[in-house]
């Protein structure tokens, strides 16, 4: 065709309706012809996608992995199907105190519907007290008047109260309302094993490891406390979103040993295919009933497929009692040889033949699996550090990680180096192994070290970085050239577990201004967690500086020389930052940055039972731009300090600032600060007390090297900083050298015993909460 | 003949329409999602938001609270996200102050406005639709008439450079987009329940 097509000819041809001997001579002309080509984009209409195209910039194509949850979760939630919409299947709530909520449940804002089970509905709730998201569980209102439905679902609450474990989801609290009963949980954001197996594609093997190891490890604290679960299935494995972590929830069924009053012999309970052959029989069962159901667990996690099935819950109880489960092998020859030994030996009929002990099932899994290679040492870990007495208190500080596990009898050699979890090759450099590991994936770090090495970046993946059992790995600088750099930098999330650091982070040309501060550990995007490390650094540096997201600091030390030193630098990014039971040491413990941007959220921060021993505990620089108050819970902690809180401003802000009540004025309305039982040094005496707001000072500007911070946070503009707002506990000179430091003892006022970090002599040791 | 198809939004009123509830939050989730990014929340707090927009969205649907004779649909759910972000700022803002009608007021004051950036808001809008109606037509073409519309439309690939690896003429990959961009269209129609 040599004539140009009419417009009736191309329309024919876009909707597909014309003759393949058309098609071919358009096809032909449109090849060569440039006005038949702009002719056919306008009536198709194409610039106007190409302009939106063009100009957007913000489509993932892969969405992140939170909105693929909200996704899954509304779609599974339809309002004309679960009839949400119309609300009547809520429990009465009282009326909310805040905008945006459904309402309130005692002291619990709630917020949403994030669960429905047989028994009852899970909402999340904020807990303003803590300023904490909680799950909060309600019996379903048709249930509400069964006493023996009451009495099963208080009975969850009572036997699991006393447990803490990282692998079981906590009971804050169990509560009544208006003769309507419900639990304060633990907030896990995540989904269940569970949902995780509903999806088209299959569990990776190293998930399904590790989740069997930290279910066992969950079902091994129950059982030391006397708890048998009962109900162990997928539904009630949680995996929390980011780390992976599982965590057993709803202890519904459970029983205490010695206890059947509630699970009378004869009647079953529990969910027929996950069940026991004893249970399933009805007869009385012991802790290795829940060994049973988490081998059927793993079995369907790593073929797809139940063990024992039927159509009805008599033929699948029938077929636990007698039939034999297809070998794991079979399914997925994939599998080990000892993970099919291990899910088979689980699902012997008889509970002898099983495991004696969650501490059998745990090593046989860790040295298999996630904490290959195989053997593992105890190290008593006792290097103590001299102790030191200042004005009468004595203190004493011992190191870390005492191993948690028994002693293997057999030591052979240990292999050292970093192994990427389900992997058995070995990199002898960290830099190596974060090189080859792929996103999601653990890290872990076998001996003691001292490993020397150079910058480490982590970029666009999310990696836990983790101690071996049994090993203590230290990291220090490579040569005297790294000693002004930087340990590791990430901006993507990172968990750090059980590694020391010490970075002496000089700076050699004696001028800050041009390198500026460096910082051991930064975290540029995503969240950052350090749970308990040891990292220091020298005078001019920070141990960790974030302005990514959440932020959280658990059973650390963090150690910092004089000078413009800081443990923790913080510049929150509508962000998090959470430190519990931790030592911060050195010239200021926290330093928080307000960030300039016109559109931010606050942040918060809450600080938990840590110790302080600091010339500055906190440190604050007030940015022009941020019109919101901060909250800043501040719980149970040690301060042993000159100045309590230093606030910064910059010029344009303090020029108007001129009187003490002034100053107090602008911290009331920047800062929420929030207190309850700490603990301050004043001279030689502690002070406890709450309402620290009532200290409010002021003191003169003496802190010298504020250009080094504000390059370490890219702001130029040094000069027009002044002013030091603070309150304080003392005005005693004292020097900021490292010390050693723990329980306070001889101190001339009463201190409550639950304050400051928990520094035992193996080293910081996680709390505790007191039960009653 | 012409032939009405209901809106995606009279659908989802529809008990009997399962798949529509799913199909608009397909639709609408990574839209707010992304707006909520770009107002600077964090991922989970975009997804919060998301899921209590679409909720409320949903309700307002089944109470005819959206009036198409007063606006599009678009500037109407920007409105109602807008509002719910700052309601979402707010809150958080809130949360360990004390309560009292002052505070409130406070806080209400001090509030930066989330910049109301329509035009951003209406090319995001047109975007997500795009890439909703893409994943949605593709199964119904061949995969080189799809790799010659998504490499030069999406990707901005030169139509020539695409012609030769995929072994087509110029002409053909310009119909294969053309027919492509015209079934996008089509399937856009449908959620705002136009005539197709």
């Amino acid at each position: 065709m040599t004539e140009c097509p009419n417009d009736t000819v191309l329309m024919r041809l876009i909707s597909g309706l014309q003759q393949d001997s058309e098609l071919r001579e358009v096809e032909q002309h449109l090849s060569k012809c440039g006005r038949c080509q702009a002719r056919l984009e306008i009536l198709v209409g194409a610039k106007q996608w190409t302009s939106v195209l063009a100009k957007a910039s913000g489509f993932r194509a892969v969405p992140s992995e939170s909105l693929r949850l909200v996704i899954e979760r509304l779609q599974a939630d339809s309002p004309v199907v679960s009839g949400w919409a119309n609300q009547t299947t809520l429990p009465d709530l009282q009326p909310s105190r805040r905008d945006g909520y459904l309402g309130r449940l005692g002291d619990i804002d709630i917020q949403r519907v994030i669960g429905r089970g047989g028994m009852g509905i899970v909402f999340r709730g904020h807990d303003p007290a803590l300023d904490r998201t909680v799950a909060v569980k309600v019996l379903s209102p048709h249930l509400a008047n069964n006493p023996e439905a009451k009495n099963r679902f208080l009975r969850e609450a009572r036997a699991a109260a006393s447990l803490t474990h990282e692998n079981v989801v906590a009971i804050h609290a169990i509560a009544e309302s208006a003769g309507m009963p419900y639990l304060v949980l633990q907030y896990v954001a995540g989904e269940t094993l569970g949902e995780r197996l509903a999806k088209p594609e299959p569990l990776p093997l190293e998930d399904v490891f590790r989740i069997g190891l930290q279910t066992a490890r969950g079902l091994a604290a129950a059982h030391a406390h006397g708890l048998i679960h009962c109900d162990i299935k997928p539904g009630n494995i949680l995996l929390e979103h980011g780390s992976g972590n599982a965590l057993i929830a709803d202890f519904g069924l459970a029983k205490q040993n010695g206890n059947d009053s509630l699970t009378e012999v004869g009647v079953v309970a529990g969910t027929p295919a996950y069940m026991s052959p004893e249970q399933a029989a009805g007869e009385s069962v012991d802790f290795r009933t829940d060994y049973f159901s988490l081998g059927v667990v793993l079995y369907q996690a790593a073929s797809g497929k139940l063990p024992f099935h039927g159509d009805s819950p008599y033929v699948i109880l029938d077929q636990i009692r007698s039939a034999d489960p297809k070998p794991l092998r079979d399914l997925n020859p994939q599998l080990p040889e000892w993970f099919c030994s291990v899910v088979h030996q689980l699902l012997e009929k008889n509970p002898e033949n099983r495991f004696g002990s969650a501490g059998e099932l745990i090593s046989q899994l860790e040295r298999q699996s996630a904490e290959r290679p195989k053997k593992r040492r105890r190290i008593a870990i006792v290097a103590a550090v001299a102790a030191l007495a200042i004005a009468g208190i004595v203190v004493t500080y011992f190191m870390f990680f005492r191993s948690r596990t028994e002693p293997t009898t057999t030591v052979k050699t240990e292999p050292i180096g970093f192994a990427i979890e389900g992997s058995d090759q070995l990199y002898p450099s960290l830099a190596d192994a974060v090189a080859v590991a792929e996103n999601g994936r653990t890290i872990t770090i076998h001996g003691d070290g001292p490993f020397p090495s150079s910058h480490i970046r982590i970029e666009n993946k999310k990696l836990i970085l983790r101690a071996a059992l049994g090993s203590k790995p230290k990291f220090v600088p490579e040569s005297s050239d790294t000693v002004s750099g930087q340990f590791l930098s990430s901006n993507s999330d990172l968990i750090l577990q059980g590694m020391i650091v010490e970075w002496p982070i000089a700076n050699p040309s004696g001028k800050p201004e041009e390198t500026g501060i460096k910082s051991v550990i930064s975290q540029l995007k995503g969240k950052l967690t350090l749970d308990s490390c040891r990292v220091s650094c020298g005078s001019n540096g920070a141990c960790i500086v974030s302005s990514g997201l959440d932020l959280t600091i658990q059973n650390s030390h963090l150690i910092t020389g004089t000078g413009s030193s800081t443990c923790v630098g913080w510049k929150p990014s509508a962000a998090s930052l959470r430190i519990e039971n931790s030592v911060l040491e050195g010239q200021v413990g926290l330093l928080i940055t307000q960030a300039s941007a016109p559109v931010h959220l606050p942040g918060r921060a809450v600080l938990t039972r840590n110790t302080f021993v600091n010339e500055r505990a906190i440190q604050i620089f007030l940015d022009v731009h941020f019109r919101q108050p901060m909250p800043i819970t501040v719980t149970g902690n040690i301060f042993d300090n000159k100045i309590l809180v230093a606030m910064f401003a910059f010029r344009s802000f303090t020029s108007t600032i001129d009187t003490h009540s002034k100053m107090v004025a602008v911290l009331n309305e920047r800062i929420t600060w929030i207190d309850d039982g700490n603990v301050y040094r004043k001279g030689t005496q502690y002070l406890t007390g709450n309402r620290m707001t009532q200290l409010f000072a002021v003191v003169p500007s003496d802190f010298k090297k504020l250009d080094q911070w504000l390059l370490n946070w890219k702001q130029t503009d040094s000069k027009s900083i002044e002013g030091i707002i603070s309150f304080q506990t003392n005005t005693e000179k004292r020097d900021s050298t490292p010390r050693e430091l723990g329980r306070i003892e001889g101190a001339s006022g009463p201190i409550p015993s639950q304050v400051g970090a928990n520094v035992t002599e193996n080293g910081i040791e996680k709390w505790e909460p007191k039960t009653k | 003949m012409l032939e009405t198809r209901a809106s995606l939004l009279l659908r989802i009123r529809d008990p009997k329409d399962a798949l529509a509830w799913s199909e608009f939050v397909r639709l609408y989730a990574p839209l707010l999602h992304s707006y909520g990014m770009k107002n600077r929340l964090q991922d989970s707090d975009a997804a919060d938001l998301t899921q209590d927009t679409l909720r409320l969205v949903f309700r307002a649907a089944a109470e005819f609270a959206y009036d198409p004779a007063k606006g599009s649909f678009r500037g109407w759910l920007f409105t109602v996200a807008r509002n719910e972000i700052r309601k979402f700022i707010t809150r958080k803002a809130h949360r360990g102050r004390g309560t009292g009608d002052s505070d409130m007021r406070q806080i209400l004051e001090e509030q930066p406005d989330v910049q109301p950036d329509e035009d951003e808001w209406d090319r995001e809008y047109q975007l997500h639709l795009f890439h909703w109606a893409a994943a949605r037509v593709k199964v119904d073409f061949r995969d080189a008439t799809w790799q010659a519309f998504w490499r030069t439309v999406t990707a901005n690939e030169p139509v020539e450079v695409v012609a030769q690896e995929l072994g087509m003429s110029t002409g053909a990959v310009y119909i294969a987009r053309s027919r492509v961009l015209a079934r996008i269209k089509l399937e856009i129609a449908t959620v705002n329940g136009v005539e197709s």
